[in-house]
């Protein structure tokens, strides 16, 4: 069984990811997938 | 380390690194093939939790069906190489106050939630298929058609947008 706390911090690190590419990314096709990373 | 452990590092892993190729990636073919991915570690670690419609919708949704629309506009588009141009001095600093404001709220939330998670996850089930569906067709019936609605007004915006006058 994996800790619920294991896939809250994975969840934190994606979501950290992907608004550092909605803010640093020019391109508006990138913005947009990085919304559903 | 049990199995099912070492099987979610590798697929966390897995995503983490394709999340930060879709990141550095300059052109936008190579982010989009980073984020499928991430799109199928995503499912293999909810086959994981023990939830296979959310998987294969998953699968199906998002690595099938959006990704295919994105690489479409892509192509439609032509989006070449981003081009990076100096950043202004105003926007810096105050972007970076705001990342670091951003990320010290997240990091709140996260340690407010964990008690809360972790007292649903003990106390509930894992939702089957059927629960879900039964969910979707009785419970939240009208957000479900709200939704299909909001999407047929997408399409005709999309329509009208492409629509070419004809001589």
């Amino acid at each position: 069984m994996v800790p619920t706390n294991y896939y809250i911090v994975l969840s934190a690190i994606l979501f950290g990811l992907g608004v550092l590419a909605f803010v640093f990314k020019r391109n508006i096709i990138t913005i947009f997938m990085s919304s559903s990373c | 380390m049990t199995p099912q452990l070492a099987i979610f590092f590798v697929l966390a892993a897995i995503a983490v690194l394709g999340a930060a190729s879709l990141i550095l990636q300059k052109h936008p073919i190579h982010s989009a093939l980073s984020l499928i991915v991430v799109m199928v570690a995503l499912a293999g670690l909810y086959l994981l939790l023990g939830s296979e419609f959310v998987a294969a919708v998953q699968i199906i949704v998002y690595g099938g069906a959006i990704m295919v629309l994105f690489i479409f506009v892509i192509m439609l588009l032509n989006a070449g190489v981003e081009e990076h141009t100096s950043i202004s001095k105003m926007a810096g600093p105050a972007g970076l106050l705001l990342a670091v404001a951003l990320a010290g709220f997240i990091a709140a939330s996260i340690v407010r939630s964990t008690s809360t998670v972790q007292s649903t996850l003990q106390n509930g089930q894992i939702a089957s298929t059927r629960d879900i569906s039964s969910m979707i067709f009785k419970d939240f019936v009208y957000p479900f058609e709200l939704t299909s609605f909001l999407i047929l007004v997408a399409i005709l915006g999309a329509i009208v947008l492409a629509h070419r006058e004809r001589n």
